[in-house]
């Protein structure tokens, strides 16, 4: 394997700059596309070992490599067909460093069963 | 030396087609009764990890880190990989890594509260979803 050892990376054009430690500590560290209807189903993802159909409208993710605590950020949507506006909650009893409970919600604040339940998770890795 | 293990799932996410699994795993929460039956279903990337081999950590290291708390160091990222995993061995793996002990170590009660079916026995129509029991016959 081959390793580029930088501190910084540099636009040659603008000058602008980012530190390399924004690649390694900003990029979401898990995430996830699944269809929250019927038997549920993950269309891809990285670093989710398991998705549990926790009931209508909840579902829980599982990591396979675990954050180092429960302080990560979640960001998330949530759709079906015929409804706009759905966002993601987070459940009773969650996040954890291991796992993320995540509810499904409509603009009405009612949980329905999505089509389309993407979220992802940036924070630090154990 | 070993890599990260979120190294090993990125290359992985690289190389590996993912691999939908023919099982899902039905368990009730005895510390919850009144929660209808949780489905587990293994995440066809990770499945991917698993059947593969030499990705994934061995289930105990996760065990162990859950004996730790938040922001002590842990080591299931940095233990030695595990070889290939059957598609089953692979399914009992998930059961003791995502599902709390309390469920598939230590309750002693009458009633079955986890069950390994094929994915074709978990109906599609979620209509009394938050009804849903595992059946004790």
């Amino acid at each position: 394997m081959s390793r580029i050892v930088i501190d910084s990376l540099q636009s040659q054009t603008t000058g602008s700059f980012a530190d390399a430690i924004y690649l390694t500590k900003g990029v979401s560290k898990s995430w996830i596309n699944m269809n929250g209807t019927g038997t549920i189903a993950t269309r891809d993802s990285m670093n989710v070992s398991s998705t549990v159909d926790v009931g209508v409208a909840l579902f829980q993710l599982n990591f396979t490599n675990t954050f180092i605590s429960e302080n990560y950020a979640v960001s998330g949507i949530t759709s079906s067909p015929g409804l706009t506006n759905g966002y993601v909650s987070i459940s009773a009893g969650s996040p954890q460093s291991t796992l993320l409970g995540v509810g499904s919600v409509s603009s009405a604040g009612s949980g329905f069963d999505p089509t389309q339940f993407h979220i992802q998770v940036k924070g630090i890795l154990a | 030396m070993i890599k990260h293990l979120f190294e090993r799932l990125v290359d992985a996410k690289e190389h590996l087609q993912p691999i939908q699994s023919k099982y899902r795993v039905l368990f009730e929460d005895p510390n919850d009764p009144d929660s209808p039956v949780k489905i587990l279903v293994p995440d066809p990337n990770w499945l991917a990890c698993a059947l593969a081999g030499n990705i994934l950590p061995p289930v105990e290291a996760y065990h162990e880190d859950a004996t730790k708390s938040d922001d002590e160091p842990k080591i299931h990222p940095y233990v030695e990989p595990i070889g290939p995993m059957t598609e089953e061995e692979a399914i009992e793996y998930l059961i003791m890594k995502d599902i709390p002990p309390r469920i598939w170590r230590d309750y002693k009660g009458n009633r079955t509260i986890l069950k390994i079916v094929p994915v074709n026995l978990i109906s599609s129509d979620r209509t009394f979803r938050n009804a849903w029991t595992i059946s004790q016959e």
